[in-house]
């Protein structure tokens, strides 16, 4: 297996960050086309609407996994900052998770999305607690005279 | 917090300096200004057995415990 050196990894990271960001972007200028052509007049606002709240809030939380990746990368992670970055992600995705419940009145995959991004947000609920306690035992040991 | 670090108090009686204390026991002037304000978490007895060493006092007249009201009034 191909061992990426730590500092790559994190670039390697924040790159692909930049990417799915320009992808949203690109969505976005797209998207009433998108709707245009495959939803029906009567759905198509409020589609246009949720979908919108969903790019919205991707965007938030790309935003935060850069502020939590530039942290990574000049060498601090068990700070309180990140902490409330993961918490802030795991939000997001439950806010997501909210958004694609109310898309299911419209396309029924949409309870698996919603039951994805839950999922999602109990995993990084649960990596935030453990950068949580990591970051209490820092303390403890930076405090340490 | 229940203990508070007195160690200002001996260095004044000691007339001994930050800068001084920290060169004797070795340790960096940003973690005895850290224990000096009461914002340590933890000390090393190997820590505390220089600083009484060079300021040739106890461990009590280093770190005190003191009630907090709180508990008095339970």
């Amino acid at each position: 297996m191909l061992k990426i050196p730590r500092h790559v990894s994190i670039i390697l990271t924040q790159i692909f960050t930049g990417v799915i960001f320009i992808l949203l972007l690109l969505g976005a200028v797209f998207l009433p086309k998108i709707i245009e052509t495959y939803f029906s007049e009567v759905h198509s606002i409020p589609c246009l609407i949720i979908f919108y709240c969903v790019i919205a809030v991707a965007f938030a939380v790309l935003v935060i996994l850069h502020l939590l990746l530039t942290n990574i990368r000049i060498n601090e992670i068990f700070i309180d900052n990140n902490v409330r970055y993961l918490r802030l992600i795991s939000w997001g995705c439950v806010l997501e998770c909210l958004i694609f419940l109310v898309l299911a009145q419209y396309f029924l995959i949409s309870y698996l999305l919603a039951f994805a991004c839950l999922f999602l947000s109990l995993i990084i609920r649960v990596v935030k607690n453990i950068i949580e306690e990591a970051t209490e035992i820092k303390n403890e040991h930076d405090f340490t005279i | 917090m229940p203990i508070v670090v007195n160690l200002d108090v001996m260095m004044a009686k000691r007339k001994i300096s930050l800068n001084d204390l920290a060169a004797k026991v070795d340790i960096t002037i940003a973690n005895l200004s850290i224990l000096k304000n009461n914002r340590a978490k933890a000390i090393r007895f190997s820590t505390l057995e220089k600083i009484c060493e060079v300021l040739d006092c106890q461990t009590g007249d280093i770190i005190q415990y003191v009630k907090d009201d709180i508990n008095d009034e339970t």
